[in-house]
């Protein structure tokens, strides 16, 4: 383990957060582990409905409760458990040391006050400044999340600008106060093709710049490829496999990773139709025994019907919740399959 | 913004003269003579009834009529009452400050009740407090006005003798006592229905992305509630508000009858009752043209609270 990880900046310990609906608990987060090293940029990947976003927005204690409810397990930042913590306190680590961009920037800024204004009162709540003091900051943070005539947009609303402008509006606010932790719940999802790769060069350069750590919440493959340094893959609310963006390429630890990356279209050699994985993710109000994957894995044998597997360390800085990971006719059957995307 | 005022204004005017048209003809239809009526029985010689008819403009045909009342409300003049022989402007002005200080008080008295149960209801919503919430606008929407205003007469007049019961007091801190009960009795049959569009509107305005934007920015719960999510819950709640106030101004005509108040609505009432042409002809003119300001007002709001409507743009 290195010293990064030793003293991370972001450590979620079998985190539990379970919907109450009238068909029961719907476990949407249900055992998640997850680093995050000081500087580092972990992508957390999986399809719609695997708990990217409510895991993302538990970190914050964002989860309405009711329906939600915080089951069990540890959410650390910087060492604190924000679990252990009051409201209050919540609310000052809220878009100061934590910060959070969303999905769609259409939606998520309020059409009644000019972005200007929505910006200010971050910097207001968060530091000692007063109006005058505030509009310089928002019009210098605008100037370098790239937004022109930056001084005019601050009086601008939301309908106004364009979703690309807008999204950077969302992350000038999220960095006003100088994040230690940005959480960005796929950023790009929303915008035009132009438009996100603006934004993923913008907040990669950003990161660079401000050494803050980013969880990229993202169901894009391509997107972690590009800006990740380490990824985790998340099914059925819990996170199956952990590893550097190299490493979980090249070699792959569990099969719901492999059939992911299975499934991604290849521009490369259009003979190679892409594998979907077969069946649907499970209900979450009953999920399978054992391993939630089993009813969809080409592998699975009689254990992962009936055992629950661990995150495991399987080689240095690499983690899988894989019953075979690490053995030989595992990675024989991984590569087979890879090959057969091929 | 000015524009929107301007434009609304100029509408105002067809709009008027439609409303004129559909009142005139409304209020000739309906059955009854009101020269026998003015003469005040059936034994009444012919000729006398000629000249009364004469007088009044009554022999002519009805579209000469319209004419005449026409060009005389261009000139600002209602005309005279045939009962009281009086100018109507006289009358209406004479009637307006009761019912409109009564409208008033009952509009404020029920946004002070409504608003904030409203909110308190959404943001507890699905708990005991929304429940109580509901239960309030269930019971005042349900209960008729005058049956609230007499057992309020009940309660508070004749066994608490806190207030009194009767007539519009005799100016300021009086005319406010007297008007309390009429005006709680309106007020809460109101609040029932703002309590639940302000109930409904801040749970769909709470249950916005936005509102988690404020959250995650690190704002209070007051400031999430009241600056990210009441602004924008706030055009239903104008829509109907000022519908209300509307509605206020000749609706109170129950509450004018139980609490022994004889304001505009009252005087429609009985002006109808003895086919007094000229002044429910001037009264409902005179009403409908509040009712299109209060509009305009609303619009005009629309615009203050929305930037989109301001600006004429979309999302």
């Amino acid at each position: 383990m290195t010293d990064r990880q030793q003293h991370p900046v972001l450590a979620i310990e079998d985190l539990r957060i379970w919907f109450k609906t009238r068909a029961g608990d719907v476990k949407a987060v249900d055992g998640v582990t997850l680093t995050i090293a000081p500087g580092e940029v972990v992508g957390l990947v999986g399809e719609s409905g695997s708990g990217k976003s409510v895991t993302a927005r538990s970190i914050m204690r964002l989860v309405p409760a009711p329906p939600g409810r915080h089951v069990g397990g540890a959410v650390r930042f910087r060492g604190q458990d924000l679990y252990a913590l009051s409201e209050g306190e919540m609310q000052d680590l809220r878009g100061g040391r934590i910060a959070m961009i969303f999905q769609d920037p259409m939606t998520f800024l309020n059409p009644l006050y000019t972005v200007g204004d929505q910006v200010s009162e971050a910097i207001l709540r968060h530091q000692h400044a007063d109006r005058k003091k505030a509009r310089q900051q928002v019009i210098d943070l605008f100037r370098t999340v790239g937004i022109p005539n930056a001084e005019e947009r601050f009086d601008a609303y939301p309908h106004q600008l364009s979703g690309g402008l807008r999204q950077r509006v969302m992350i000038a606010m999220a960095l006003s106060s100088r994040p230690d932790l940005l959480i960005a719940d796929e950023p790009t999802t929303a915008l035009d093709v132009t438009i996100q790769a603006q934004i993923l060069v913008l907040l990669r350069q950003l990161q660079a710049e401000t050494g803050m750590s980013v969880l990229l919440i993202t169901h894009d493959l391509g997107v972690v490829a590009e800006m990740c340094d380490s990824v985790a893959v998340m099914y059925a609310g819990q996170i199956v496999e952990q590893a550097p963006v190299e490493i979980l390429f090249a070699n792959p630890a569990h099969p719901y990773t492999a059939g992911l990356m299975a499934a991604i279209p290849r521009a490369d050699d259009p003979n190679a139709a892409p594998l979907p994985i077969p069946g649907a993710p499970p209900d979450m109000a009953r999920p399978p025994a054992g391993c939630r994957f089993n009813p969809r894995c080409p592998w699975a044998q009689e254990i992962c019907r009936t055992d629950v597997p661990t995150l495991r360390d399987i080689a240095p800085n690499h983690r899988s919740a894989c019953h075979f990971a690490g053995s030989q006719v595992f990675d024989w059957a991984i590569l087979s399959a890879l090959e057969a995307g091929r | 913004m000015a524009r929107l005022i301007a434009t609304r204004l100029l509408t105002l005017i067809p709009m008027m003269l439609i409303i004129t048209t559909i009142v005139f003809f409304l209020v000739h239809m309906i059955p009854g003579d009101p020269a026998r009526l003015m003469a005040g029985g059936t034994r009444v010689s012919p000729a006398n009834l000629a000249k009364i008819r004469e007088t009044y403009n009554l022999d002519k045909p009805v579209v000469t009529q319209y004419g005449l009342w026409l060009s005389d409300l261009a000139k600002g003049d209602l005309g005279r009452s045939f009962r009281q022989r009086r100018e109507v402007t006289d009358l209406i002005v004479e009637r307006l400050p009761v019912t409109v200080k009564l409208a008033s008080f009952s509009f404020l008295l029920s946004l002070a009740i409504a608003i904030p149960l409203g909110i308190l209801a959404a943001v507890k919503r699905n708990t005991w407090i929304d429940l109580v919430a509901t239960a309030f606008a269930l019971v005042g929407a349900s209960s008729p006005v005058f049956f609230t205003g007499i057992l309020m007469i009940l309660l508070f007049s004749f066994k608490l003798q806190w207030l009194p019961s009767i007539g519009p007091g005799e100016g300021g801190w009086d005319t406010v006592v007297h008007l309390f009960l009429p005006s709680l009795a309106l007020g809460i049959s109101l609040a029932a229905i703002t309590t639940r569009i302000t109930r409904s509107a801040m749970v769909e305005a709470l249950t916005q992305d936005y509102i988690e934007t404020a959250r995650a920015k690190g704002l209070s719960s007051r400031s999430v509630v009241f600056k990210h999510a009441f602004r924008n819950a706030l055009v239903p709640i104008v829509t109907v508000a000022g519908l209300q106030f509307g509605f206020l101004l000749v609706g109170s005509v129950l509450v004018e009858q139980v609490f022994g108040l004889g304001g505009l609505g009252s005087l429609l009432i009985e002006a109808v009752q003895v086919r007094d042409y000229p002044v429910v002809q001037g009264a409902t003119v005179f009403i409908a043209a509040l009712f299109i300001l209060i509009n305009l007002a609303v619009d005009v709001a629309y615009g203050v609270i929305d930037p989109r409507v301001r600006y004429g743009g979309g999302a």
